[in-house]
């Protein structure tokens, strides 16, 4: 088992797979065919690092004794070493969580060496926590920076998507409108909406569509999910402001088939199914497809009009008009370990939704027919080559564009209640809501290119320059309001990224960056500043700045299992070009508005101890502080002449803020941790009314509508072979909770009439089975085991008791 | 195996224990009552002076000439913004861009304190009129697109629920009885007048056809309804601008004589964009009466204006010149109408904020009440008119509260 092995499993490659290949690919053989002439004195090599499952283990170091030929394997467990002098090499290879492993090799002069290790998890990293640290080579490598991982691996047999799993990472909190497909609300350590970027792969989502969003990609997609708090690494090119979140897909393991399906209450259809494949001739393949669809017809108790007199009744009753259902296929084609790419894949997202919309901001306002649609068709190429030029210097190149759009309908006259009636009807053209049927193209693209060069084992530079580019483009389907505003806006953003990292020792680690950001946008809007504008109020404005941010983060290891983070960021997050430049209907732009900026300190320490090799325990505790200026908020400005809306920066905040998590695993049965967050954000405007007015009655009081207080805690309990012959049965609880607050400011207002979002309490419990070594596995699980009325806003109920059934097949094949 | 099984059981007690545990805080219960006499206490509705999450509260004052309330730890939260009282009740309507909200209905309890009593649903409403009897209350939703009508609402005052609703056609723009097809009503008030129902409005472009290079707001219209709200007609006037404002029903009042005068802002582009007044007899206006209170009131236009009873009116007014406006601020007059005499106001030598939504006035025991923000933004007070001898004096000084929506008052005499 523990062995290095020369991979053979492209001799298993069929016939069909290689006319699949030649099919798909032969334009780009024809083009690139490479020859690889290797001189008579030295051969090559080239492996995968893997572990038993056969999942790859990325950032291995692979060490020759002769740092010339040192490397570290990429993110899919990969290295390779073009020339090296014939011979006999020990090598060593290390990775997080993995015993070293050592292999003795003899490179011929001449010939290509091939292989596969295979490293045995560290039995003190088995079941390593959900949320967790990361290990010891990637802290001693990269992460001074504050960063959560949460393993997805673990929790591929759950139901779960990627917002629900970072819903137990401390320090996030994430607040939905209802059930599968509603709208979602993100904060990390305070900070929402633009000011927290998400990644896919290093790339950013930004203008992906609603197809492909945090709340429908299943947890299966991803490989393991980096929550960066406070300071985000260059290699993210982004403005954001505290924090960034990066989802790592499967893309590594060589071979493998991951299908899943399950079924569960309020008519719940999910279904998952991921395969890869790499052959011998470099040609690989990978295909990524999932479907969601529910009804969503959960119970909710809740006020209802019951005629058309608005008579209000209390009900309890099944929501009937918020079916959702989406459907996304990611295919990539490419080559590997070319000598002109390490990687070439070019790939192809399309995906559809359709979501009916069931209420609006609050339980107060019922529809029946309105619902948007949309579709993602997103073509992207990634290109990675490694020392190019110098050895250590490594070129990474991606793109994508979104050639989508999205589509909201509301065209019809009619009042809905809660227990699914026409309450009021109109033959005359309205709506439930705001009566239109627009389709919106926000065409987006965006290229990203990192150049990585490692000097030595002490010194390492990354430049990143992030491209994006993004045209909006509506359309009135009904062609009912004056077209003459609607004219596309658009913008171009581009991020310039350096950092340089200092590792003096082992136990010592720093890195200083330094960020620059470019903004273009260019929109037709009401430049006159019109109350109700007419058309000589509008032409077409431009705006243009630069900013820049900078940071670093160090790391130290006080003892092996024992490690201090200090990091700190100049944090920025530019205006969007609908803050810039408002909408055509209630929003006047501002095209004088300054970027949002914060100050954002990290402190934090992590020790692992264990006792006898069968108690381990983790702590892990951070303080932060943030000071955020200019908040851009919507504002209403009133002078004699006008009222105009339009966004303003307007608030500076402060949040001094815990988070702790404790974690306890006795040898591989008993597992249970306990973390907790507490934001302590307060508003630092001190006058809101002009140089005038009176210090603002709500200086030094808390942010409202946040949650301030929440945490989680889960345990579970692993029997093997429950049955007498296989498997393993794995007993699991969890619990999150959000303790009560105001959705406006505290202060204000009598105590017992303030409207309060109530204190969450949400349980549920899971069963899984895997047998046959992982290659079956069936889940059962219990969602709100409690039937609680859940809220993550203001009268907008979660929804009910829900049961789910998965079935998940893995195959791995090496 | 056995153990495994024992530990089965135990998680499973586990689980069943912590969710019996899940406490479920009903509400507090009231203590024993202790009713006093009937007492009357002054209902007002603010908003928090912030920007962010700025909710309107309702709260309660035993005075308005003097004293002091704060927003903060007092006021009754809710999510509306208009308030209208009526019949001892306090009507707090929700304004949701279009979507139906809850209306509250509050009183005042045997422990003079608010109690929300009711609630119903109607569709966001914009436009209010309180019937002079008191039994209802009109709510109306401006239709926003040439071809969306707007809904109007009966509130029985009685009973707490909507009474009757209608449609409303606002394609009533007419001039000199000729349709105007591509023009709309966007409505800014409704006003009583014996049994008919006046409305003023601003006409607005439909996006089809032909466009009037001022898009008839060079002209003033009014329309005339039955207390049903079936349309009669529409009279204009070319020579001023259009009347009123939008929100908190102002631009007609009807003198003692039943002659109503309706006044423009002036605030529009065009040759005749004088503020000024003019008088509706027998449902028309009377060609022999003009008024340019402009040329009076030093060249300054109308802002804001309200009826104050007779042929009196209370006037807010700026400067053309907006700059010179925003420093200045707006000055008080009080007009009567019949006879063309403008008077300033004294008492305030503060620079007067432009109150966009707030001008709600307030006639109590032949005295009235007007919200007004000086030059602390996050203040607000009301100011006690004396239409007879032109004095304004400060009264209730309202902390960190912005926008009165809605003064009246609630006596808890009917509470049960």
């Amino acid at each position: 088992m523990n062995q290095l092995q020369n991979t053979n499993y492209n001799k298993r490659m069929t016939q069909n797979d290689r006319k699949t290949c030649l099919i798909l690919l032969w334009g780009l053989f024809l083009c690139f065919a490479p020859k690889n002439i290797f001189a008579q004195s030295s051969g090559s090599l080239s492996g995968i690092v893997q572990n038993a499952l056969g999942e790859k283990i990325p950032n291995a170091s692979i060490l020759f004794g002769n740092n010339k030929y040192n490397r570290y394997a990429d993110m899919e467990g990969t290295f390779s070493v073009k020339s090296i002098p014939a011979g006999t090499y020990l090598i060593s290879i290390t990775a997080v969580g993995y015993e070293e492993y050592l292999w003795e090799v003899v490179v011929k002069p001449g010939q290509h060496t091939e292989f596969t290790a295979i490293l045995q998890q560290h039995i003190s990293e088995l079941d390593e926590v959900i949320v967790s640290g990361k290990s010891k080579v990637q802290k001693a490598r990269e992460q001074s920076y504050q960063v959560s991982v949460i393993d997805a691996k673990q929790l591929h047999n759950t139901s779960l998507n990627i917002a629900h799993a970072l819903d137990n990472v401390p320090g996030i909190r994430v607040r939905e409108s209802g059930g599968l497909g509603s709208d979602v609300d993100f904060s990390l350590n305070g900070f929402t909406g633009h000011q927290v970027k998400f990644f896919i792969d290093g790339v950013p989502m930004e203008s992906m569509g609603h197809a492909f969003q945090i709340n429908n990609i299943p947890i299966n997609l991803a490989e393991r999910v980096e929550v960066y708090k406070g300071v985000v690494p260059v290699d993210l090119g982004s403005d954001a402001l505290g924090g960034a979140i990066n989802i790592v897909t499967n893309s590594g393991r060589a071979n493998y088939l991951d299908a899943s399906y399950s079924y569960g209450s309020f008519g719940t259809h999910k279904t998952s199914v991921s395969l890869a494949r790499n052959f011998k001739s470099g040609f690989t393949l990978t295909l990524d497809a999932y479907q969601n669809y529910s009804k969503n017809n959960y119970w909710v108790e809740t006020e209802t009009p019951v005629n058309k007199y608005g008579k209000v009744e209390k009900v309890r009753t099944r929501r009937f008009h918020d079916r959702y259902r989406n459907e996304m296929v990611m295919v990539g084609v490419g080559v590997r370990n070319r000598s002109w790419a390490d990687h070439l894949i070019i790939g192809m997202d399309l995906g559809q939704y359709a979501r009916e919309l069931q209420n609006g901001v609050t339980m107060e306002d019922v529809y029946g027919n309105r619902e948007s649609k949309g579709v993602t068709l997103l073509p992207s190429i990634k290109y990675l080559k490694r020392d190019i030029g110098l050895k250590g210097l490594d070129l990474n190149i991606s793109g994508n564009i979104n050639l989508g759009y999205e589509r909201v309908t509301d065209t019809i006259n009619k009042q809905y209640n809660w227990l699914g009636e026409v309450i009021r009807e109109s033959d005359s053209d309205g709506a439930e809501r705001s009566r239109g049927d627009n389709k919106y193209r926000n065409n987006s693209g965006v290229v990203t290119a990192n150049l990585s060069y490692r000097i030595n084992d002490k010194h390492a530079l990354v430049l990143n320059n992030n491209f994006t580019t993004f045209k909006r483009v509506n359309k009135d389907l009904l062609k009912e309001t004056d077209q003459f505003f609607n004219r596309p806006s658009s913008l171009q953003k581009n991020v310039l990224g350096l950092s340089y990292r200092y590792d003096p020792s082992e136990k010592w680690n720093t890195s200083i960056f330094g960020k620059y950001f470019v903004q273009h946008s260019k929109s037709f809007m009401n430049v006159a500043m019109a109350e109700n504008p007419n058309h000589d109020d509008y032409d077409w404005k431009s705006n243009t700045f630069s900013t820049y941010g900078y940071g670093f983060a160090s790391s130290y290891f006080i003892r092996k299992n024992l490690q201090l983070r200090l990091s700190y960021e100049h944090g920025i997050r530019v205006p969007t070009s609908g803050e810039l430049f408002g909408n055509m209907n209630t929003l006047t732009g501002n095209v004088d508005l300054k970027p949002e900026s914060s100050e954002n300190v990290n402190i934090g320490i992590m020790f692992n101890p264990s006792i006898k090799n069968t108690h381990f325990f983790t702590f892990d505790a951070a303080i932060l502080y943030r000071y955020s200026k200019d908040f851009i908020r919507t504002s209403l400005t009133e002078s004699f002449a006008t009222t105009i809306q339009q966004m303003v920066n307007l608030r500076d905040v402060d949040n001094r803020g815990v988070e702790g998590s404790i974690r306890y695993r006795y040898k591989k049965q008993l597992n249970v941790g306990v973390n907790i967050s507490y934001q302590n954000l307060i508003n630092r405007t001190k006058y809101e009314g002009g140089s005038n007015d009176i210090v603002s009655i709500v200086y030094k009081d808390r942010i409202p509508n946040m949650p301030y207080l929440f945490g989680n805690a889960d345990a579970s309990y692993a029997v093997n072979r429950p049955f007498g012959t296989d498997g393993t049965l794995t007993i699991g609880y969890q619990l999150h909770y959000v303790h009560e607050y105001y959705e406006g400011w505290p202060s204000l207002g009598e105590e017992s009439t303030k409207i309060t979002i109530p204190t969450q309490w949400n349980h549920s419990a899971s069963l899984i089975y895997a047998f046959k070594g992982g290659k079956y596995n069936l889940t059962l699980e219990v969602l709100n085991l409690t039937d609680a009325l859940l809220y993550d806003h203001f009268k907008l109920q979660k929804p009910s008791r829900a049961f789910n059934l998965k079935f998940r097949y893995f195959l791995f094949n090496s | 195996m056995k153990s495994n099984i024992l530990s089965f059981s135990l998680m499973a007690l586990c689980l069943l224990f912590l969710s019996a545990c899940s406490s479920d805080d009903g509400p507090g219960t009231e203590g024993p009552e202790n009713p006093d006499a009937a007492t009357e206490q002054f209902v007002i509705a603010g908003e928090a002076a912030t920007a962010e999450q700025a909710k309107t509260y309702l709260f309660l004052a035993d005075k308005l000439d003097e004293g002091e309330i704060t927003v903060q730890g007092n006021g009754y939260e809710t999510r509306g913004s208009t308030m209208f009282a009526l019949n001892n009740k306090a009507f707090s309507f929700q304004y949701n861009r279009g979507d139906p909200g809850f209306t509250e209905v509050f009183q005042l309890n045997q422990k003079a304190k608010l109690e929300k009593v009711s609630s119903f649903s109607v569709k966001s409403v914009n436009v209010f009129l309180s019937y002079k009897d008191q039994e209802h209350l009109l709510a109306y939703n401006i239709g926003r697109a040439l071809n969306t009508p707007g809904s109007a609402y009966w509130i029985n005052t009685e009973t707490n629920t909507v009474d009757k609703d209608a449609e409303f056609d606002q394609k009533i723009i007419y001039v000199d009885g000729k349709f105007i097809p591509n023009y709309y009503a966007f409505v800014y008030s409704f006003f009583e007048f014996g049994d008919k129902i006046y409305a003023v409005y601003n006409p607005r472009y439909g996006g089809e056809g032909e466009q009037d290079p001022y898009d008839y707001e060079n002209r003033a219209f009014v329309s005339i309804f039955d207390q049903d709200m079936n349309f009669e007609k529409t009279i204009s006037d070319n020579r001023m601008p259009f009347i009123g404002r939008y929100y908190n029903v102002m631009g007609l009042g009807q003198d003692d004589n039943g002659d109503i005068y309706a006044f423009s802002t002036g605030d529009v582009e065009s040759d005749n964009n004088h503020a000024a007044f003019l008088r509706i007899e027998n449902e028309e206006f009377d060609k022999d009466y003009y008024w340019d209170v402009e040329e009076v009131a030093d060249g300054m236009r109308i802002h804001a204006g309200k009826h104050l009873g007779g042929d009196k009116f209370i006037l807010a007014m700026v400067d053309r010149d907006e700059v010179k406006a925003e420093s200045e601020g707006a000055k008080l007059a009080i007009v009567e109408a019949a006879t063309k005499e403008f008077h300033w106001v004294s008492g305030i030598d503060d620079w007067i904020a432009p109150g966009t939504y707030a001008f709600p006035l307030f006639i109590n025991n032949g005295k009235a009440y007007l919200p007004l923000s000086l030059e602390e933004a996050s203040v607000t007070y009301l100011y006690a008119i004396d239409p007879d001898n032109y004095i304004a004096t400060q009264g209730l000084k309202l902390t960190g509260i912005q926008n009165i929506s809605g003064i009246g008052i609630l006596s808890n005499e009917t509470a049960e």
